[in-house]
């Protein structure tokens, strides 16, 4: 698990987050990341062959409710957010020539 | 009548008396944050309009005699809490404009036991920081040395409290964003059981680690806010549906005979010694209530930075992907296209260590090593619960330092990303494990104050403010009062 990034690694990553590739940023950044990894190489000592995974601290199944409308969405309240909206529509470049 | 030190309690018994009206002592508050706020910069909102209008509503409903403990009360919200129409910032360039299109359930309920909402605090982005240095809106100043840092990432909330711009608030804690700042800053805090508080309308960083907490001037403050606080919301699927006990009323155990576990890898890590001190001074005192102190292990809590910084930003990663510059938020100026507009307004909306803790979430997830990061650190997670299980078969509680040394300088730490992290190394273990965890103020080291970390078994919060609430009646470090706000 003693990995470290490399150049190609950080592009690819950067298209999975959707954050920009800045290559004159880019020593800087693999830099700070593999100190994260370096740190997390600790892991690597602990012995998990037959440890299942937690994913919820409590290990409580998460409460159900039932399958009803209770609330509606106020569509215009959410619009007030949005960086650009007109008539009901959320705008974008344009994806289709 | 000393407003400057009083605590909810206090404020409760003149507020009912009629020696203060609810708008009074809000004008008080809203006065000391003209006064201390240039140069604390603890508020990123101030909401003085609604703050009074909240408060004429609450002295009509004390003149009926119907008050609850926290009615006309001023307190300061996290700015991570939704509230409708506020705006909503999570100390983020990408939310600066964002107004809450609805109210956080937490916020919800204090506001119908009659707390009056002062503001929103600063805060590291997305929680994500324990100086409070990583917030769009500038650094949080300590009111103990204004060259030093707050903590965070709740360092507004818990700079607030510190200087009296408030009388209590609320903050978040995934890794220790409650503790280590009520420690840095003299205060109480507790991250109650996760699930044991709503996390509706509470912006998202760590889904699984995240929960929200009061931060206050003594542990019976605490318990009052935990009683309004706490209990099952249908919104959230992850709130227990457990009975909300009356933390108030059971503030006066006898503690003689609880049995309290002492670690001594605390003392064995990278402790200051005058902190380690001052800890075991503390461990003193509460053998001397009664307590009896026992040795316990965790053997697996040296790994809980390691796990903790493979699964908070592998949740945040997924959590973050909803700031697309689309829906709301930032958004780029002439976007080329439709991915240019998501990667450039994630790339200017987010700051240096969002952005770090996205790319490294988005590789601990990512094909071909998600077994070896996230499987590896969710099963290394389990090993650090079953630690905390077998020790609270020996012991009530554990105590321990809150953090390794007293606040630091603005700008110490800020360049050494892991450095920072260390902060956090009393703290998380308890967030990985969902147990109940608190600071309560443990002395002074440099004429700064250290907090004493006390960690509960689940659910068990009423234990850990009862332990917290007999060790304040015999010290008086909860009282003492930050020189750079008299």
């Amino acid at each position: 698990m003693s990995t470290h990034l490399d150049e190609k690694t950080l592009r690819d990553m950067s298209v999975l987050a959707a954050l920009p590739y800045e290559p004159n940023q880019s020593m800087e950044t693999l830099a700070a990341l593999n100190e994260v990894l370096e740190l997390v190489s600790a892991l690597e000592a602990v012995e998990v062959d037959n440890v299942p995974p937690l994913a919820h601290p409590l290990e409580r199944f998460q409460s159900l409710t039932p399958d009803q409308v209770t609330e509606t969405v106020d569509s215009e309240a959410l619009s007030q957010n949005a960086p650009n909206f007109e008539d009901g529509l959320y705008f974008v470049p344009r994806v289709i020539e | 009548m000393n407003l400057r030190s009083a605590t909810i309690a206090e404020l409760r018994a003149f507020l009912d008396r009629g020696d203060i009206s609810a708008v009074e002592l809000t004008d008080y508050y809203l006065d000391r944050i003209d006064r201390f706020d240039k140069s604390l910069n603890t508020y990123i909102t101030r909401t003085a309009d609604t703050a009074r209008a909240s408060a004429i509503a609450a002295d009509k409903v004390i003149a009926q005699g119907k008050a609850t403990s926290l009615t006309g009360i001023p307190i300061a919200e996290k700015d991570l809490f939704c509230i409708e129409g506020t705006r909503t910032t999570a100390g983020s360039k990408m939310l600066a404009n964002f107004k809450a299109p609805y109210t956080a359930t937490v916020s919800t309920k204090l506001a119908n036991a009659g707390a009056i909402t002062l503001g929103k605090t600063n805060m590291d982005e997305f929680a994500m920081g324990s100086s409070n240095e990583n917030s769009y809106f500038g650094p949080v100043r300590n009111p103990w040395d204004l060259n030093r840092v707050p903590g965070g990432s709740s360092g507004g909330s818990a700079a607030a409290v510190a200087a009296g711009l408030c009388a209590a608030s609320t903050g978040t804690d995934t890794g220790g964003s409650i503790r280590q700042p009520a420690a840095l800053c003299g205060l109480t805090g507790l991250k109650p059981t996760y699930g044991r508080i709503s996390r509706w309308g509470m912006i998202a960083f760590a889904s699984s680690l995240d929960q929200a907490g009061p931060m206050t001037r003594s542990a019976e403050d605490a318990a009052i806010m935990l009683e309004h606080m706490a209990g099952h919301d249908p919104q959230d699927s992850t709130a227990l549906a457990e009975p909300v006990p009356a933390y108030t009323s059971a503030l006066n155990n006898d503690i003689k005979g609880l049995r309290i576990g002492v670690c001594q890898a605390f003392f064995d890590t990278d402790l200051d010694a005058e902190v380690a001190a001052k800890t075991r001074e503390a461990l003193r005192v509460l053998e001397s209530l009664g307590a009896k102190l026992i040795d316990i292990a965790l053997p697996h809590m040296a790994y809980s930075l390691g796990a903790y910084y493979v699964i908070a930003p592998a949740e945040c990663s997924a959590n973050l992907a909803r700031f697309d510059g689309i829906r709301y938020g930032y958004r780029c100026e002439n976007p080329e296209d439709l991915q240019d507009l998501y990667t450039r307004s994630r790339g200017e909306g987010f700051g240096q260590e969002v952005k770090k803790r996205i790319l490294v979430g988005t590789f601990a997830l990512s094909a071909g090593y998600y077994d070896a990061f996230y499987g590896r650190a969710q099963r290394v997670r389990r090993l650090i619960k079953q630690d905390f299980v077998e020790a609270f078969n020996q012991v009530d509680v554990i105590v321990g330092p809150t953090t390794p040394t007293p606040a630091f300088g603005i700008g110490a730490k800020a360049e050494s990303g892991v450095d920072m992290y260390l902060q956090d190394i009393f703290t998380i273990s308890a967030s990985l494990a969902g147990v109940p965890a608190m600071s309560i103020p443990a002395g002074l080291v440099a004429d700064l104050p250290i907090g004493l970390q006390l960690i509960g078994n689940y659910l068990d919060e009423a234990t850990l403010l009862n332990l917290a609430h007999q060790f304040q009646q015999a010290t008086d470090w909860h009282t003492l009062i930050a020189p750079e706000a008299p």
